[in-house]
Parts: structure tokens; sequence; C-alpha cells
């Protein structure tokens, strides 16, 4: 939530998580380097190299892809989420750190032009007719395209609907790497080892994206709707958990609906501001619905960020009776304050207005 | 082939060019929020600039500030075309 623009908006949190990765992405490259050295002494130290930080940024992609999904299946993957950006731009080093290091090797040297060879030429006689380098060298296209679109900025000049788009080619990269590894690596190797961690690695993708979705399908169901009042019945009071927001769709939108501070309910638009993060995900930290993606705060009760911030997002009425809570169909503009309604203890949250 | 890498050079080269007066200068007019943005953000977003630099400069050139962000809710908020519920 910046008010002006800087590199990076470092806390805590995020340090610990960048110190993590770069240790355990050179830890991998350390082992990988020296297993190497030890079980093919005849390969050079480039080549291993190479290799290794092209393992490390596919396994890198290979997080990256099911942190979503695992979040949305159990919370506790959230911290992972938090700054996933981060793990994105390293993504895009590594993989350019191969790319530089491959094309030196094979492609420098003759009087082509090194891009041109890449396409054109093979690296080392074992490989296939199939330009695999291609597929790595447009999958590397992809990544610096979403690396460098990272910063907020872009998130608020492209819009964030652009953006997202920019950023689900992810997948597409994600095709292009398999096609480079399964028409690369794979060929040069005997070993049936690697095509089955290949295999694991996508089914894990694949799987958990479709388990997720297959979850969140209850979301999808539209609530029961009072035509006189023009509220939707969306949870048993009972059901909702202290500080833990739950998710609904009005009028075909998400909403979070939040209890918090004992016995309040509020609702507010279950759609981030900086970049339709899902709020009905996310936590309550002091006072604020917050962001489970990259921290943005709005208070319950006024959908409003906490100043210096600006953000609003839309508020609902709600309204607690025979033990269901009601949320009015249309949405208060954005930043509007509305009462929250109180769960009665006396009646244990059975009826009020 | 070679022709496609001369073009996409070019582009590049152009995209570099614009990108470093852009930084200083230009972003500031398109978006409020970077007009303090840090050396380091602006480090940041170059690599971008040169990527989008076609579109940014006719943002530059109409001082074209970031749209705001739309969804249905808002929409129905704000008295336009909101869909009642079902
Ligand atoms: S904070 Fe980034 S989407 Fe909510």
């Amino acid at each position: 939530m910046a008010v002006s623009y800087q590199a990076v908006g470092w806390n805590a949190f995020k340090k610990r998580y960048d110190t993590i990765m770069a240790s355990g992405i050179v830890a991998f490259l350390v082992s990988f380097v020296g297993a190497g050295s030890f079980l093919h002494p005849e390969m050079s130290l480039e080549i291993l190299l190479m290799r290794g930080i092209g393992v490390s940024a596919f396994l890198l992609l290979h997080l990256i892809l099911v942190i979503g999904p695992l979040a949305r299946l159990d919370r506790r993957w959230l911290p992972l989420l938090y700054n996933r950006r981060h793990m994105g731009v390293t993504l895009f080093l590594l993989a350019f750190a191969h790319g530089v290091i491959a094309t030196l090797t094979y492609h420098v040297g003759s009087d082509m032009n090194p891009i041109l060879s890449v396409f054109t030429t093979d690296a080392g006689a074992r490989m296939t007719a199939v330009p695999f380098q291609a597929f790595g060298f447009l999958a590397l296209a992809i990544l610096f395209v979403m690396a460098s679109t990272s910063h907020d900025f872009w998130l608020a000049n492209l819009t964030a609907p652009l953006w997202k788009t920019l950023h689900m080619s992810v997948y597409l990269a994600y095709g292009l790497l398999i096609a480079h590894v399964v028409f690369g690596v794979l060929q040069a190797e005997r070993s049936p080892v690697y095509p089955l961690l290949v295999g694991l690695g996508i089914l894990a993708v694949a799987g958990l994206h479709l388990l997720s979705g297959w979850r969140g399908r209850d979301l999808d169901r539209s609530p029961a709707f009072d035509e006189k009042s023009g509220y939707l019945a969306i949870c048993r009071v009972d059901s909702l958990v202290e500080n833990q927001p739950l998710g609904a769709i009005v009028n075909g939108e998400r909403v979070a609906v939040l209890r918090y501070e004992g016995d309040k309910v509020s609702c507010v638009s279950g759609v981030c501001q900086h970049q339709n993060g899902p709020l009905a995900e996310g936590r309550f930290v002091s006072g604020c619905l917050t962001c489970p993606w990259h921290g943005y705060q709005y208070r319950p009760a006024d959908g409003t960020s906490p100043a210096p911030f600006t953000e609003r997002i839309p508020t609902f009425d709600v309204r607690i009776e025979a033990g269901m809570v009601w949320v009015r169909s249309t949405s208060n503009p954005a930043g509007t304050y509305t009462v929250p309604a109180a769960i009665d203890h006396v009646r244990g949250g059975r009826l009020n207005e | 082939m070679s022709e496609l890498l001369l073009l996409l050079g070019m582009y590049g080269l152009v995209g570099i060019l614009f990108a470093i007066p852009f930084v200083l200068l230009g972003v500031r007019s398109i978006d409020p929020a970077a007009s303090q943005g840090t050396v380091g953000f602006k480090i940041l977003i170059l690599p971008g600039c040169v990527l989008f630099w076609p579109w940014l400069l006719a943002r530059w050139i109409r001082r074209k500030p970031p749209s705001e962000e739309w969804s249905a809710h808002r929409q129905g908020a704000s008295g336009k075309a909101g869909r009642k519920g079902e």
C-alpha cells in the first residue's frame, strides 16, 4: 500500500522469506555441482552449473505454481503466497543465467547470430531434431515480461485485469519448459528417474489446481434470496469463526463476511483494490481485514484502508435473523460506513435485528 | 528470421532511448504515486518501460493517469446498471 513507489517495500517477513529462498537455492546449487562432479567427472564446471541453475529454476517454477492452490486448500500455506512475486523474479534471474551460459557454451563462436543459432542449431549431437532450445528461449521471454512488470506500478498502470492476464502466461511458460525438458535433457538421459520426476511435477501442478477448483465450487452457488427485503442468506451465524472471513458470492461477485471484536459482523467486497486478491482468504489483523496476497488492509465497517492509505472497497448492509447472516444484494459505494450487525449472545446468536 | 531479429533489436533500442527520459521525467505525469518514487523504483521499472514504450509514450503525450479499478459491485454502487440479486 505504498503512497509513493519504492523498489521493494521491505519488512521483516519479506527479508526472512528472501533469505530462506536464496540460501535454499545456493545450497541446492552447491549440492548439485558437488554431486555432479563426483558422478560425472568428465563434465565441465560450466555445464554442471548451467544444468544446476536450470533444474533449480524448474523446481522453483513448480513451487510458484502450487502455492496458490495449496493456500486455497489449507490456510497454513498462505505465508508462502504473500511474497510470491520475489520468487517469480528470482525464477527469471535463474532462467536467464541458465540461458546465458547455454548460449555462450553452444552458440557463440560461429558466424551466425547467437540468438538465431538457438533457433536453428542443436546443442550437442545427441539431441533430437526438435528445437528444444527454442522452447526454452520463448519461455524465458515470457518470464522476462512477467518479471519486468512485477512491480505495483505496472499493476496500477496496465490495470489489474490486463496485468493478471499477462501473468497467467506463466502457464504457457510452464508448458514450453516441459517441452524444453522433455525434448532436451530427457533425450540425453538413459535413467527412468528423470521422466518420472517430470511426470510427478506435472501431476502435482495439475492435480492441486483441479482439487482446489473442485473444493471452491460451493462458493459459486448463489445463496437464498429474500425478494422483499433484497437480502441474501449467506450462512448460519454459528458457522462464522471469529476473525476468520468467510467468502460468498453476491450479485455474481465475491464478498467477504467477517465476525470480529466478539459479536460484530460486517461484509465488504471480497475483491482487493490492489490486484483483485481474495479478501475472504485474508486475516483480521489490527482491526483490519488484511489481503492474503500483499497485505492491503481494509476496516470491515467502512471498507477503507487506514491512513495514510486511501484504498476503498464497497461495503454491504448486514443483518442477523433466525440464526442466519443476511447480506443486502446491492453494495454501498466504496468506503461507506455500515453499522456492523451484532450477534445476540442472550439468544445464542439465534435472533437479532 | 534474421529480419525479425533486426526488427526486435530496433524496437528494444528505441525502447532504451525512450525509457531513460521516461523514468526521469515522464513517469510522474502519468502516475502521481511515481512522482516521489525512489531511484530503486525507477531502475526496477526500466525493463518494463523498454518493453511497453509505444503505449507509455502515448500515455505520456496525453498525460493520462492510471484508470480506476472496475468491479460489478463498484459499478452497482455508483448507480450504473447494477444487477439486482437473484
Ligand atoms: S494486497 Fe495485493 S491483491 Fe490484495
